[in-house]
């Protein structure tokens, strides 16, 4: 039965593990709470405390993001590990080619240690604000059966509006699944080939400090006891601070056949840490233009933010000091001494971090940061 | 120990602004530079006294040094480090003047030193010097350190400062150029596509031409401006 269980938690572990969407340049944030969790094959329920760390950087040619996930209950504990890397470049015509590697790995007190690793290509086209996908990825797992290999190919799109992100995919997944038997499912049969088609919706509805996360889909396999399954997952947080937020979760997963999770349905309730209010997010997503206007004297400064409530900027010519701009029709606006030539400058909006404009090529400002070119003529 | 630091401490002021003032900047500035420098500890202090009278003796501006440690010190930066960038600056205006000649301006200084900090090497500068002739230089190397600094190639970069310059491409032109490719880039544009794409604009269209009259203006949006990350590409969140 412990072994049953901490194959179980592995299994959750391998859902929770799961990456995220692309989203901001630096994103961290831990959840602490407690979880049920009921596998489906197997009618068994467990619950108890869980743990998980998120932690990602995206760059302009860069991204990486690692989880870190775990769960306990009594007589057994178990985690899980995600490391996810890739590089991007844009070739032409608002194309981007994106490649990624991902490495996972869970371990428990009495569950068996797997592994997988998968190299994924994808090619991006921006349109709008949106875009389409496709991807083609190769995955190789190590679980009881040996090395087990499995390959995707997938298509999708997304839309963003300020307060609204929607995205959505259809997914051809070829895999081996393990065969088990016996009255706990603990005793190794073999493998078989797996073949399924998902499709999935994803959507984030957030306002200043509630978000909203939805995916809904369905996966046809015509080898499972129900051809078509459905996949839900709803996330709801709520901000009390800053970066404190209450989060509930309810969820119910068809079986994960590239890392070897079961299917699953659970509910989870707890605290998120560390990741900052839509409001702040949204701030961070803003691509701030700076515009000087010509003449001589002091020259009228102006940032152009759209959604942005604040605007600071700080600059040599401020003495870097910040000042906040004033709103106006179209844009936040200051008048301040400027001389022609080279200035370096930053921007803050909502007072989140000071970065460079989106027009302003940044450079190292040999203090650890970087900083905004802006010449005035 | 602590009266000794103060009195080591306010020994350096006065030999800071001695120093400062025979470079006749005005009162301000030398209040100013009194100010920044004052507030560091006394070693880092020394130090950077040290880098502003090497500057001062090699007739180097000293007024971007002194900003330097004003903004390492609102940055929060540690002593040593403000030392370190005050240093890094201060060798690069030297080598920007090394390239662009001894007459050149503050200006014309700190615009070098920036496009040397965004990846231009001497050799481009001597170009842009010699393509600009008896014109101020602090807009075209301006213009250079953004493409540079944009993802240009910086032999590449230089030829179509040169371009333009011939052209009599004039401060605007050349600001709005760059600045135009850093907001290409942002949205996903290679920057070397954007800046052909940009140049060839300016061409067709004309030096001079009225669509190019502010600064920083992002006039023809080839990509797109305001958001553009891509997202999506799983289908499940922890």
């Amino acid at each position: 039965m412990r072994r049953a269980i901490a194959s179980s938690i592995g299994g959750l572990l391998v859902l929770t593990g799961m990456g995220r969407p692309l989203g901001a340049q630096h994103h961290a944030a831990l959840d602490v709470g407690v979880s049920v969790v009921r596998f489906l094959d197997e009618s068994t329920t467990v619950a108890g405390p869980s743990l998980g760390l998120t932690s990602s950087a995206d760059g302009r040619r860069l991204f990486g993001r690692v989880n870190l996930g775990g769960v306990g209950t009594i007589g057994a504990a178990s985690g899980s590990a995600t490391v996810v890397g890739g590089a991007r470049a844009p070739v032409g015509g608002r194309w981007i080619l994106e490649g990624s590697g991902e490495l996972f790995g869970v371990a428990g007190t009495s569950v068996h240690s797997a592994v997988a690793a998968t190299g994924a290509g994808r090619a991006i086209r921006l349109l709008g604000d949106g875009g389409i996908w496709a991807r083609a990825a190769a995955s190789m797992a190590h679980r009881e059966a040996g090395a087990m290999p499995a390959q995707a190919l997938e298509a999708g799109t997304w839309w963003s509006w300020s307060r609204v992100r929607v995205s959505a995919l259809v997914l051809d997944q070829h895999a081996q699944g393990q065969l088990f038997t016996g009255p706990r499912r603990d005793l190794l049969v073999g493998t078989v080939p797996v073949h399924y088609q998902e499709g999935t919706v994803d959507a984030r509805i957030e306002s200043d400090a509630f978000s909203l996360d939805l995916a809904a889909g369905v996966r046809r396999d015509p080898d499972a006891a129900s051809v078509y399954e459905p996949t839900v997952e709803l996330t709801a947080a709520f901000w009390q601070s800053a970066s404190r937020a209450w989060t509930i979760s309810v969820s119910r997963q068809p079986p994960d056949w590239v890392r070897g999770a079961d299917a699953a349905a659970w509910v989870s309730t707890g605290m998120r840490f560390y990741e900052p209010r839509p409001a702040m997010a949204r701030a961070a997503r803003i691509r701030p233009v700076v515009v000087v206007d010509s003449g001589d004297g002091p020259r009228r400064v102006r940032v152009l933010a759209p959604g942005a409530h604040t605007v600071e900027l700080m600059a040599d010519f401020t003495d870097w000091t910040p000042v906040t701009l004033t709103p106006g029709r179209d844009a936040f606006e200051g008048t301040i001494p400027l001389s022609p030539g080279t200035h370096r400058l930053v921007v803050r909006l909502d007072g989140g971090a000071w970065r460079p404009a989106a027009n302003t090529p940044a450079v190292d400002d040999d203090l650890g940061g970087r900083v905004g070119l802006l010449v005035v003529p | 120990m602590s009266s000794r630091r103060w009195s080591v401490s306010t020994a350096l002021v006065p030999m800071i602004v001695g120093f400062v003032t025979p470079m006749a900047l005005e009162a301000q500035q030398v209040a100013y530079a009194a100010t920044a420098v004052s507030a560091l500890d006394s070693v880092t202090q020394a130090a950077v006294a040290r880098e502003l009278v090497r500057a001062r003796t090699r007739g180097l501006p000293v007024q971007p040094l002194v900003a330097k440690v004003r903004e390492g010190q609102i940055k929060r930066a540690a002593p040593e480090r403000i030392r370190i960038a005050v240093a890094a600056l201060s060798v690069r205006l030297d080598s920007a003047r090394s390239a662009l000649g001894p007459t050149s301006t503050a200006a014309e200084l700190v615009a070098g030193a920036d496009a040397i900090a965004a990846g231009v090497d001497q050799e481009s500068l001597r170009t842009v010097r010699t393509a600009s002739g008896a014109r101020d230089l602090a807009a075209p190397l301006g213009a250079l350190a953004q493409l540079v600094a944009s993802g240009v190639e910086a032999r590449r970069a230089t030829r179509m400062i040169v371009e333009l310059l011939k052209k009599d491409a004039g401060p605007r032109e050349l600001l709005a150029f760059g600045m135009a490719v850093e907001t290409d880039v942002g949205a996903g544009v290679p920057a070397e596509e954007s800046a052909v794409f940009r140049l060839r604009a300016i061409e067709t269209q004309g030096v001079g031409s009225e669509r190019v009259t502010v600064a920083g203006a992002p006039d023809i949006p080839l990509g797109q401006t305001t958001t553009g990350r891509p997202s999506g590409g799983t289908k499940r969140k922890p």
